[in-house]
């Protein structure tokens, strides 16, 4: 969007200016509908790749022969129906989730904060959700005594109670974490940097809690905690969609609403007060909300770090610091670098899989050292 | 409209910044404030605009209690510019201008928040800017850029806190007579710290000068700018010279030493 960073340049009438603007806000929808195409795309190709592969057509063909069977032929393999649609459906769906929510959480976290080195991980709630995860790994048995080993059903749906029990744990330890940054912060005074350095600080309270777990733990509970903090999106069911999916989509639409006000807030906390925005009350709802919708996901898949950090990052270069197109592009961003990760994860090595942080951190720092590297970044917004 | 101050107390921590200051301002009025490093004028602007709440004292707006107002009512008519404001990341001049539409608009800004953006930007000559981001541009520029979102705000009020420290001398001579001509041709309020006393001299209808956290006086600037108040507040040796151009201040000498506490 930038040019000419040398001096003074050349006055555009008012009229020109109005078409910049709204060229402006063309290019990013652009940006954001092909960013969907993409990862689309990408979904449906997820989808054909795996330890066996399906044709394209014959994907198609479980994807859209419902829709419209009179024109799709029925696939050629009767299995790959359930491949795709019990085994790999849920499992992309979740990771465009929690891709969608790491970008949007990441987005809305730097925003709040003005200061773009600032994810999830930052205001420790990635290590208080480890930490949950890992208490309950552990300490399990004790807590809950036989009950740890048995299943129950929901709707139909079965769970084990251990497995249930360290999504809950992970969950609520996660939110505990900005409850306790917003409870060191409650001074309406108190900085931004404040609620930055109360983060790191809970974090590394949290990380000896880690620590005391995995000393705790024998081999197989240690190497239960190594992956999980590793993530992984493997054994999903629909069922975790159900729960996922409409607080994603519930914190996806508010956080979208404040991203007007966010956008105030990058003037600073004076002008955002003066131009009639409530600072704390804005900081603290985004903060939780953010948290809400990152806990949700890795509850579920355990830790998947850099996406907070890099998918705004990437985007804020490409379209922009507008937070109102930023957010979207963020959790587009954000899905397509965690869906190609995953998929890269799950062919590399098949029929094994390698836990997809080893992915994402080497495409997604390849990517940005490309980004960074490549030409004036000023250019390319 | 009328912005009547009284009683205002003010501080950080156990600090007091300010204490008793009392002042009203009405529309058509060009009031500067004036005092030594630390005297509180920042305090005071921050205080004026709702940015911080006022420790004692009541702030009203025609017979209307600031606090109890709407926070984008209060935006409608009160705008600031801080002594340094802040730019994150790739956010351009027109969008930086823009923002100054806030408290007309909800989720986007109509055709018209963006004709008020550009006019503004054309006030203050960072049109050509329109496309640069704000965190690249020089401590003069950024200053005209928040002046201009200031000018889109469209208040009755504007709160300036040192507008013209980063600007060279063309710039701060231009952007006072843009200020000026914003008081007399549309009758907005100006009230904005100044530390250039002759610029004060120059522009300013009423002067509110601050010393050791109280109002050391206010009223009309022949009244108030005097050798003697330069001499009280400043530390600072001075005469008043005046020719066909108008009045100057030419310092000489300085009383005793700086404090070195300020």
């Amino acid at each position: 969007m930038e040019n000419n960073v040398g001096g003074e340049v050349s006055r555009p009438g008012a009229e020109e200016l109005v078409k910049v603007y709204a060229g402006w806000s063309r290019k990013r929808l652009v940006f954001l509908l092909s960013m969907s195409l993409g990862v689309a795309v990408v979904s449906v190709l997820a989808l054909c790749v795996g330890a066996v592969d399906v044709p394209l057509a014959d994907t198609v063909s479980v994807l859209f022969r419902g829709l419209m069977p009179g024109l799709i032929a029925e696939p050629s393999n009767p299995h790959y129906a359930t491949i795709i649609t019990e085994m790999r459906a849920p499992r992309i769906v979740l990771t465009v989730l929690t891709g969608v929510s790491l970008g949007i959480a990441g987005m809305v976290m730097q925003g709040l904060l003005r200061n773009p080195l600032v994810s999830p991980f930052t205001l420790g709630v990635s290590t208080a959700s480890s930490f949950g995860a890992a208490m309950s790994i552990v300490f399990g048995t004790a807590l809950f005594g036989t009950a740890y080993y048995t299943s129950f059903s929901i709707l139909g749906m079965t769970f084990s109670f251990s497995s249930f029990s360290t999504v809950m744990m992970s969950f609520v330890f996660g939110l505990c974490s900005i409850a306790i940054v917003l409870f060191l912060t409650r001074d309406s005074n108190v900085s931004r940097s404040t609620v930055i350095l109360s983060g790191v600080i809970i974090s590394y309270i949290f990380q000896a809690g880690i620590m005391f777990a995995k000393y705790a733990s024998d081999d197989d509970q240690l190497r239960e905690i190594a992956l999980w903090m590793m993530g992984g999106l493997s054994n999903v069911t629909w069922s975790t969609i159900v729960i996922v999916l409409p607080v994603v989509l519930v914190c996806g639409i508010y956080l979208e609403k404040l991203s007007s006000d966010i956008n105030v807030l990058s003037s600073g906390d004076d002008v955002a007060r003066n131009l009639g925005i409530d600072v704390r009350k804005l900081r603290n709802r985004g903060l939780v909300f953010s948290t809400l919708i990152t806990t949700v996901c890795i509850a579920f898949t355990g830790i998947i770090g850099f996406i907070g950090l890099m998918a705004p990052h990437i985007c804020r270069m490409l379209i922009g610091n507008d937070s109102r197109y930023l957010l979207p592009a963020s959790a587009l961003m954000g899905a397509a670098i965690l869906l190609i990760s995953d998929t890269f994860s799950r062919v590399v090595m098949r029929p094994e899989e390698l836990p997809v942080g080893i992915i994402m951190y080497i495409i997604g720092g390849i990517f940005f050292i490309w980004l960074v590297c490549g030409k004036k970044l000023g250019d390319r917004a | 409209m009328r912005f009547e101050i009284k009683g205002l107390g003010q501080g950080y921590g156990d600090r007091t910044v300010l204490e008793d200051v009392s002042l009203s301002a009405e529309s058509g009025e060009f009031i500067t404030v004036l005092g030594p490093n630390g005297s509180g004028k920042s305090t005071l602007i921050r205080t004026i605009c709702n940015v911080m709440s006022p420790r004692q004292g009541s702030l009203e707006i025609d017979g209307r209690a600031v606090g109890g107002m709407d926070r984008k009512e209060l935006a409608r008519i009160v705008s600031y510019v801080p002594q340094t404001c802040a730019s994150f990341g790739y956010t351009t001049v027109f969008e930086t201008v823009l923002m100054g539409r806030r408290p007309y608009s909800e989720w986007s800004y109509s055709e018209d928040d963006i004709r008020k953006a550009i006019d503004a930007m054309k006030v203050m000559s960072v049109d050509g800017l329109h496309d640069r981001y704000v965190s690249n541009l020089s401590g003069g520029q950024m200053q005209r850029v928040f002046i201009a979102r200031s000018l889109a705000q469209d208040p009755e009020f504007y709160l300036f806190d040192e507008p013209t420290s980063s600007l060279d001398l063309k710039f701060q001579l231009e952007s006072m007579n843009i200020m000026r001509s914003m008081v007399k041709e549309r009758g907005s309020c100006l009230i904005v710290a100044l530390h250039d006393l002759n610029l004060a001299l120059r522009f300013s209808d009423k002067v509110l000068v601050l010393k050791d956290s109280h109002v050391y006086d206010f009223g009309p600037v022949s009244e108030v700018i005097t050798p003697r108040m330069i001499a009280e507040v400043y530390g600072v040796r001075a005469d008043i010279v005046e020719n066909e151009r108008g009045r100057y201040i030419q310092p000489y000498d300085y009383i005793g030493t700086v404090p070195c506490d300020l």
